[in-house]
């Protein structure tokens, strides 16, 4: 397992083009995804590289960076390791919910320690039971006193196995709620993950809360607001910070598949020669750069502030996965074997980015949901949803 | 719908703007002040944060976790008062049944 040298981190924060450190993290990743797990202390080494929530206001500790600022720094790392970008989506997500609905109690105690990376939060909503229907999840809390007693089971919890706080998504008297819950407390119970399809260095996790009790300054949001709201934020968050990483995934792509095409020569012609190949990167090329259009105009409405972010981001998040699921299995293509051997960075992306066509919003789940703005934007009436906004998927 | 320039007054006929707003969300549906659109099932999954997001810069008040009862936002009737209410700096009711109740 190789160690990245943290001023690596702190390069790729400041100056995007910097191409060593971006090659030497690049290899790291390579190792990680093999060895199915991130360095011990990287979380640390983000957070003193001033990349985790880096967006939160200054009063809860961040940088206040603005949203195309944040959105550029996670292109940057989701094309070096979706993995590495995952711990900057999951512990932005968990921030932006408590930085939107938490109580000044919790925000002064996590934010400041989310940001520099002293604690590392997941965020633990599927159910086996409840993956796109998030509403039908049934892990329950119960009150007893004052406290609150969870019972339940989340299933693909990134970063789960070494996470220190989770923000579980339940429900109290019926009702969806939201609470924070500690690592390593009594009946919290961690099984990683290990073997699935990609995002393997992202130590996911199955994790049953078997009658974990928690003070009640501990549950986000009032019951009936923990999907709706609190749930909410934390997709938004999630759907927007994935799909830079994606843009960026897509872009590495269409570079390594760009060097490898005007190097290899067979025959006496370099594969970069065939009309065929240049035609494949030129696809790469328009759908990068659309991708990256689609990002940018989500961050300029998270930056005005309009509604419509949320579904500009939820088509910028599509759009971006769809890219990079595409792009990178052209780079599989156009590397041959090479792009299919162990270590290869291409096969990595293209493992990872069939993962984020599922993730934050499955690509069907998302297409019903652009269909719903079309017919908002042509003003046509669509048959009631017949669910309420308490209960509906939040995507 | 058009955003507030900056430096423009917030509008002050709140049923109305929130009117349009939601002619534009739910179009072809026909709200009454006092219709329950969670109950009728018209909100989908991001109609509860479009709304909040429009109505902190469209009427510029701040929504926060205090402010989290259905009963602040079930209405055109009430989310018009809540943010007359906000704007008059009041703190927003809350019922003894705590936020949420349906
Ligand atoms: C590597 C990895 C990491 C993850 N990390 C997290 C995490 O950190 N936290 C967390 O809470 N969860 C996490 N998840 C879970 C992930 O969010 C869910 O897998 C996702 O929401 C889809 O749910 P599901 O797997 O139950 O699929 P299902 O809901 O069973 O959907 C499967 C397919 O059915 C179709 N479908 C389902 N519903 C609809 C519909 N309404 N309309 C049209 N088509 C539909 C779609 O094609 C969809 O892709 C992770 C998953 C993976 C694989």
């Amino acid at each position: 397992m190789t160690e990245p040298d943290g001023t690596d981190l702190a390069r790729l924060a400041a100056a995007p083009e910097d191409r060593d450190a971006l090659t030497r993290l690049r290899a790291h990743a390579d190792d990680w995804d093999r060895v199915q797990r991130l360095p011990d202390g990287l979380v640390r080494g983000l957070g003193d590289a001033g990349l985790l929530a880096a967006d939160l206001p200054a009063r809860h500790g961040g940088r206040g960076l603005s949203a195309s600022a944040l959105g550029t720094l996670c292109a940057r790392l989701g094309g070096v390791c979706t993995a590495l970008r995952s711990v900057v989506t999951v512990q932005g997500m968990v921030a932006a919910a408590l930085s939107r609905w938490g109580t000044d109690e919790q925000r002064a105690r996590l934010l400041p320690a989310l940001v520099r990376g002293e604690r590392l939060a997941a965020f633990a909503a599927t159910e086996d039971g409840a993956g796109t229907e998030l509403s039908a999840v049934e892990a329950e809390l119960r009150r007893d006193g004052t406290d609150l007693v969870l019972h339940g089971t989340k299933r693909w919890v990134s970063l789960g196995e070494i996470a220190d706080v989770f923000l579980v998504l339940a429900r109290l008297d019926g009702k969806p709620a939201t609470v924070l819950v500690e690592a390593g407390g009594a009946g919290v119970c961690v099984d990683p993950v290990r073997g699935q399809l990609g995002l393997r260095a992202a130590h996911v996790a199955h994790v049953r809360f078997d009658g974990v009790r928690l003070p009640a300054r501990d549950q986000v949001a009032p019951a009936g607001f923990g999907l709706s709201h609190v749930v909410g934020t934390a997709l938004d968050h999630g759907r927007f910070t994935i799909a830079w990483g994606c843009a960026g995934m897509a872009g590495t792509c269409l570079e390594l598949a760009a060097r490898h095409t005007a190097a290899r020569v067979q025959g006496g012609v370099r594969l970069s020669d065939h009309q065929a190949v240049r035609a494949a990167l030129g696809r790469g090329l328009a759908a990068v750069a659309a991708a990256r259009a689609l990002c940018l105009r989500a961050a300029e409405s998270r930056q005005d502030g309009t509604p419509a972010a949320l579904s500009d981001t939820v088509v910028a998040k599509y759009t971006a996965a769809r890219t990079a699921a595409d792009v990178s299995q052209d780079a599989v293509q156009l590397l041959g074997a090479a792009g299919c051997a162990p270590g290869s960075a291409v096969g990595r992306f293209f493992r990872d980015a069939r993962i984020t066509q599922l993730i934050e919003g499955a690509e069907l789940v998302a297409e019903v949901r652009m269909g719903d703005l079309a017919l908002r934007e042509h003003a046509v009436a669509r048959p009631a949803a017949g669910r309420t906004a308490a209960e509906g998927a939040p995507w | 719908m058009k955003d507030q320039p900056s430096g423009d007054p917030p509008p002050d006929d709140v049923l109305a703007e929130l009117r349009a707003f939601f002619g534009q969300v739910f179009p072809g549906i026909d709200l009454g002040a006092d219709d329950d659109y969670f109950r009728q099932g018209n909100a989908d999954s991001l109609f509860a944060l479009e709304l909040v997001t429009f109505v902190e810069q469209h009427f510029r008040v701040g929504i926060d976790v205090e402010d989290l009862d259905l009963d602040n936002f079930r209405t055109l009737g009430r989310t018009t008062a809540f943010v007359h209410r906000k704007r008059a700096g009041a703190a927003v009711e809350r019922r003894p049944g705590g936020p949420g109740n349906d």
